[in-house]
């Protein structure tokens, strides 16, 4: 032990210890929650446990949506935080049923840029922190998009959603400073979020990260994310 | 997804895992679920277990992480905790009183109600290393931090014990 380290009564710990192994019920795992990771083990995939949330929140926009028309308007619709949510949607579709596909995403990724017109001179292909498991074309807000999916090593998966980008304007509150850039960063219903636009492309970046220490590695990966993807010359 | 052995060895550590995860979210629905939900982490990416290594220390891992990640932002508990941060009236935790349906699992003793008041640092070491036994070794890979440093927060836990039981009238004693 060096001089800093604290400094105990070996009685006192030995008390210590037989107290919590006395007085501290250890918790057995049920039988049917034995039963359910078992059944885990088989596909299909299971849902997660806020599966029922997410399905509760889908419910819930359709719901809105079919009474959006008969409310009464008050505000002009903010096309940023509309893009927001429909990404964000985009996300929790692909966490409960987007598949892992990292082999497949070489020889998809060519037919996605040409079916969402979005064509990619560098993308960010991962490494060994982050790995591309799927690129798929998708419809945000009445625009073509692509959208990357990547899983980091600790099993987070990440979003990066690019589409046209025009008439978006990027709110300057929130915005931080990373290595030269200036994102936006927002969190969002525990979802961390990275926006910004590169050239004529509205990019977003989404994650489960959101605490401090999974923060700054979520902002590692916007930085890999932004420097590895480089849009073609604008026209 | 995983191959049948791997998932027969992550069986063996289930109650284990649960017991910290009751102690994590001190309810038991949410304990199976934080459990469930590490298990589909650790066999969807189990190619990524390096065989030979510690597969119960990853499985911790995976559970703090996954607690960290979508049970910590509820709680607003902060990420860390300075050396003095010794709030004795940021002890609310969510689902702080027994459930009415009696899915609960906080242990009503005083002991219980004191370690459920110690910061998520301090309680999973307290956990890993008293109650469960653990080398200070495994517990440090679990947190990510030396072993140093499981010393000293084992050491200001026991400190922070000390001072909440006496709020309950209760001394360190056996």
């Amino acid at each position: 032990m060096t001089p800093d380290e604290p400094r105990e009564d070996p009685g006192e710990e030995a008390r210590f210890r037989r107290l919590l192994a006395e007085r501290l019920p250890r918790h057995a795992a049920p039988a049917h929650l034995r039963a359910a990771i078992a059944a885990l083990a088989a596909p299909p995939r299971r849902a997660f446990w806020w599966a029922p949330a997410l399905s509760a929140l889908a419910t819930a926009m359709v719901l809105g949506l079919v009474a959006l028309p008969l409310l009464p308007r008050a505000v002009e619709p903010d096309p940023f935080r509309s893009m927001v949510s429909a990404v964000l949607s985009q996300h929790a579709r692909s966490l409960m049923w987007g598949e892992a596909r990292p082999e497949a995403v070489p020889a998809a990724l060519p037919r996605v840029m040409e079916q969402t017109g979005i064509g990619l001179s560098w993308l960010f292909q991962g490494d060994d922190e982050i790995q591309l498991i799927n690129a798929e074309p998708l419809v945000v807000e009445g625009r073509r998009a692509l959208a990357l999916t990547y899983q980091d090593t600790e099993g987070h998966t990440l979003t990066y959603t690019l589409l046209p980008g025009a008439g978006m304007t990027l709110p300057k509150q929130g915005r931080v400073k990373i290595d030269g850039y200036q994102p936006l960063l927002t969190q969002i219903e525990g979802w961390s979020i990275f926006a910004w636009k590169q050239k004529d492309l509205a990019c977003f970046l989404i994650s489960d990260l959101v605490s401090e220490q999974d923060l700054a590695r979520f902002k590692q990966v916007f930085l890999k994310v932004r420097q590895g993807t480089e849009p073609p010359p604008q026209s | 997804m995983a191959d049948p052995e791997f998932q027969r060895q992550a069986l063996e550590h289930l109650n284990r895992l649960y017991n910290l995860a009751v102690y994590l979210t001190r309810n038991g629905p949410q304990a199976e679920d934080l459990v469930q939900e590490t298990y589909l982490r650790a066999f969807r990416f189990a190619h990524r277990f390096q065989p030979g290594t510690n597969l119960r220390a990853w499985m911790f891992q995976i559970l703090r992480n996954t607690f960290l990640t979508f049970y910590r932002q509820r709680e607003r508990e902060p990420a860390f905790l300075d050396e003095g941060d010794l709030d004795t009236e940021r002890e609310t935790m969510f689902h702080d009183a027994p459930q009415k349906d009696g899915t609960a699992l906080e242990t009503e003793t005083d002991l219980g109600r004191a370690i459920a008041r110690l910061p998520e640092e301090f309680r999973t070491i307290l956990i890993l290393a008293e109650v469960e036994g653990l080398a200070l070794e495994e517990v440090a890979e679990i947190m990510g931090c030396p072993v140093g440093t499981v010393k000293s927060r084992i050491f200001r836990a026991k400190e922070r014990l000390r001072g909440f039981l006496k709020d309950y009238g209760q001394e360190f004693k056996s």
